[in-house]
């Protein structure tokens, strides 16, 4: 993983952990909806309006429609900066 | 129709009536005096009984439920700050503005205030879900 990657990946860390309203929540790139207690449809758009303001950036519904994990999240927010 | 775009505007005068204090005070069961009884508002350094804070949210249930454009925003979350406070008859106005909408989740946020002519009462945000 590069470090752009690597630091994007911490970086939506802080923000699931923030949007969790937890502290220890731990995200890699084969992380996946099932794996975090609480991703909920409502907390899936609190994350992905929140990854918008932090990284200035816009999202497409079908883009967040084909994302399977954490990994083509980090690769989809790469492609956009 | 389109999501609601960035930098749309709404706003409206109200009051709360004696009426409402009652509605509300029986509705929510929260019967402290301070909303009810000027002598103990008084006592407590207010110029009279206070409007109930939770009351002023009403208005945002009316923002996301009459005043978009059209019917299908539910609300998805309210952060509100009080600041000052208000009074029953008195002409108060509720000012928003949309400052962020996500095409991919169909969802916006709206900053708001209600103020008491240029005494601000409580300001907040709110998020609504686009449901069609």
């Amino acid at each position: 993983m590069s470090t752009t990657n690597q630091n994007i990946l911490s970086e939506l860390n802080n923000i699931f952990n923030n949007v969790f309203d937890e502290g220890d929540i731990s995200i890699n790139p084969l992380t996946t909806a099932q794996d975090i207690d609480g991703w909920d449809s409502l907390n899936h758009i609190r994350l992905i309006v929140t990854i918008e303001k932090f990284y200035k950036i816009e999202f497409t519904s079908l883009e967040i429609g084909q994302l399977k994990n954490i990994g083509d999240m980090v690769a989809l927010i790469v492609n956009k900066l | 129709m389109d999501l609601i775009k960035v930098g749309q505007k709404f706003y409206w005068q109200f009051i709360f009536t004696p009426d409402d204090i009652e509605v509300f005070g029986r509705m929510s069961g929260d019967r402290n005096p301070i909303h009810t009884d000027n002598k103990f508002a008084q006592c407590k350094g207010f110029d009279g009984a206070i409007i109930y804070g939770a009351l002023y949210t009403s208005q945002v249930s009316r923002l996301i439920g009459e005043e978009l454009p059209d019917k299908d925003y539910i609300l998805t979350s309210v952060n509100i700050n009080f600041q000052n406070p208000g009074y029953v008859n008195q002409v108060l106005t509720f000012n928003a503005e949309v400052i962020f909408a996500s095409e991919a989740t169909k969802s916006i946020e709206i900053k708001f205030y209600i103020r008491n002519s240029d005494l601000v009462i409580c300001r907040g945000r709110c998020t609504a879900l686009w449901k069609l």
